[in-house]
């Protein structure tokens, strides 16, 4: 079994966020459950697991800056089944300076935009439907 | 099959979904009987006062977004995410006193549309006719969509019937009742939103450990606590200007102005922007709480009921279901109402048949409230994600807050840089929000619009007739 989605060996998340589905040839048999991880080594030395269950799908958030494997499995009476094959999540978010300038201009128009109208409304509350 | 095992059967399901669809229909003939002519259809008369402004106000904005995508942003962006989507009730409060300059300068106004084809024209009127039927199309069909997906993951019935039962439900009691029904049944859904919000946040609240969410969050998702997380940070500015855009254009607010009492109608919008407030707060922070508590989410947009049923149960879906029944009612009927209102005021009476009577323009409010559901019923079939859809209409909407403002309060706007900031603004927007990224889409669009607006005026300033603004007629009724 492996990944529905996304696609590929190697994929960017640059919201820190990232949904998972996958896929089995059959239903899954009974007694049986799914089993998702994560490991920040493609060998899987410190595995996490994220979820266990009889769901095909998965939503994984809050990913910190950096290089991520996701791996899913069967796991039944007799053990863990052959493991599906490996994907690589890479999460680069957007440079602090460029963040820092966008949120300065925001704050430009946040200002200008509430001083119009409460700037507006002293100017004109008194004279009804006169010019401002 | 990616479904989950649903809290609350299907039975169950349409038993509520029957309860509920009975009672706002009937209470849409009901007050329907109130509307006596097509003034009291779209504009309650133009009576309304403070305790039914200010529920109508609230229930509206209090939408399936609200109680759906604020968890859903909270899901994906932590703390920032849950507080940006908050910042959306500084619209209501801005509005306040524009509401008041609005009754000044078009006492018999009808629409937004009104006041825009009377201070800029033709051209600038043609724009915002575009901008506010796409948004309102988009802001109906994120509704249906939640609908349907709610009613799913909660009762397991597809999602399918149970947009087209939700759909039908509002057109029907708004087809009745006009704007009369629409306050009526907002005020009613606003106390069950605010009981229902209330006690479901204090009870998941009274049984959550905090101490082991937070370490949960802090070691498994880290980024949601960051206070620098960049997608966040740039999404705040981008959902604050996007939900001004929605409030200070959308025929939605302006027709409860018209509608609401001069004395009361700041104070309306004021005490609605207040009671808002905590709402996509409180929603938002069920949601941190998701993968802490072992609640599997695949679709974000679920995140909510999925979380609030896991932590109380049968009970608390009802809770959850009866809350976000009422949010959708309360807007999409709010919202079929006004777009009626624009589309016959603007389109059929202006454009069409100006010698239409009041028996007529009834009618057409009719074809267009039912044709609205329609398109609205086929566009959500697909099943679309709640945030693609909502702000793409984002640069469109914030493209038109600066001409709106520079009409109402400014003697010298230019009309043509009025148009040129929409039309700027939205194509710069939306490029921005497929070649850049979606969360500073509304900001640069914004951006675009204020600097066009201003530089145009100051180098091409106008004159304003303002007693062209106080002339709009109102209805004859025959």
């Amino acid at each position: 079994m492996g990944f529905d989605s996304p696609e590929g060996e190697v994929v960017q998340a640059n919201e820190g966020h990232l949904r998972f589905t996958w896929a089995t040839d059959s239903a899954l048999p009974v007694g049986a459950t799914y089993v998702f991880q994560r490991s920040r080594s493609p060998e899987f030395m410190d595995p996490v697991e994220l979820y266990r269950g009889p769901d095909k799908g998965t939503h994984v958030s809050g990913l910190a800056g950096g290089t991520y494997y996701f791996r899913v499995y069967l796991e039944d009476a007799s053990g863990a089944g052959p493991y599906g094959p490996i994907l690589a999540v890479e999460v680069d978010y957007v440079d602090r300076a460029r963040v820092t300038i966008l949120m300065l201009v925001g704050f430009i128009v946040f200002l200008c935009t509430v001083g119009m109208v409460i700037g507006g409304h002293l100017r004109t509350r008194s004279k009804g439907g006169a010019p401002a | 099959m990616l479904e989950k095992e649903t809290v609350l059967n299907p039975a169950t399901g349409w038993l509520l979904l029957a309860i509920f669809g009975t009672i706002w229909i009937g209470l849409g003939v009901y007050w329907g009987r109130k509307a006596k002519n097509l003034e009291g259809f779209m504009l309650a008369g133009r009576n309304v006062g403070l305790a039914l402004g200010a529920a109508t106000a609230m229930a509206t904005w209090v939408t399936s977004n609200t109680v759906m995508v604020a968890p859903s942003l909270a899901m994906r962006q932590g703390v920032w995410g849950m507080l940006a989507y908050s910042t959306a009730c500084f619209g209501l409060l801005l509005f306040a006193p524009m509401a008041l300059r609005i009754k000044n300068l078009i006492p018999n106004g009808y629409t937004s549309g009104d006041f825009i084809r009377v201070r800029y024209g033709r051209t600038a009127w043609s724009l915002f006719m575009v901008i506010t039927s796409v948004y309102s199309m988009a802001w109906l069909v994120t509704m249906g969509v939640a609908g349907g997906k709610l009613i799913e993951v909660l009762t397991g019935i597809p999602y399918e019937y149970g947009m087209s039962v939700i759909l039908f439900v509002c057109v029907a009691y708004t087809l009745f009742g006009g704007l009369f029904a629409v306050i009526g049944t907002d005020f009613i859904q606003s106390v069950i939103i605010l009981i229902g919000v209330v006690t479901v946040g204090a009870v998941i609240l009274s049984r959550l450990d905090m101490p082991v969410i937070y370490q949960s969050i802090q070691t498994e998702q880290p980024a949601l606590l960051d206070v620098f997380m960049p997608v966040a940070l740039l999404s705040l500015f981008n959902l604050m200007f996007f939900g001004w855009g929605e409030v200070f254009h959308n025929n939605v607010w302006w027709s409860r102005a018209f509608a609401i009492r001069k004395k009361a109608v700041s104070k309306a919008f004021l005490l609605a922007g207040f009671c808002w407030f905590p709402i996509p707060i409180a929603a938002g922070f069920i949601a941190l709480s998701a993968a802490p508590l072992g609640v599997n989410i695949i679709d974000p947009d679920t995140t909510a009921p999925l979380v609030a049923s896991h932590i109380l149960g049968p009970v608390g879906a009802v809770l959850v279901f009866i809350v976000v029944f009422c949010s959708l009612a309360s807007s999409i009927d709010s919202l079929l109402a006004a777009t009626a209102d624009l589309l016959t005021e603007d389109v059929y009476k202006r454009l069409i048949r100006p010698q239409a009577s009041d028996t007529e323009l009834r009618r057409s409010a009719t074809f267009i409230i039912i044709g609205l559901g329609l398109a609205t019923w086929a566009i959500c079939w697909p099943k679309w994600d709640l945030l693609l859809v909502l702000y793409a209409s984002g640069p469109l909407v914030a493209s038109t807050i600066w001409p709106i403002l520079a009409g109402l309060y400014w003697d010298k706007t230019n009309p043509t840089a009025a148009s040129l900031a929409m039309l700027l603004g939205s194509v710069i927007g939306l490029w921005a929000y497929f070649e850049i990224a979606w969360y500073v889409a509304t900001l640069i669009s914004t951006v675009i619009s204020m600097l066009v607006v201003v530089i145009g005026t100051y180098l091409a300033p106008s004159k304003c007739d303002w007693r062209r603004l106080s002339q709009v007629e109102p209805y004859n009724p025959q």
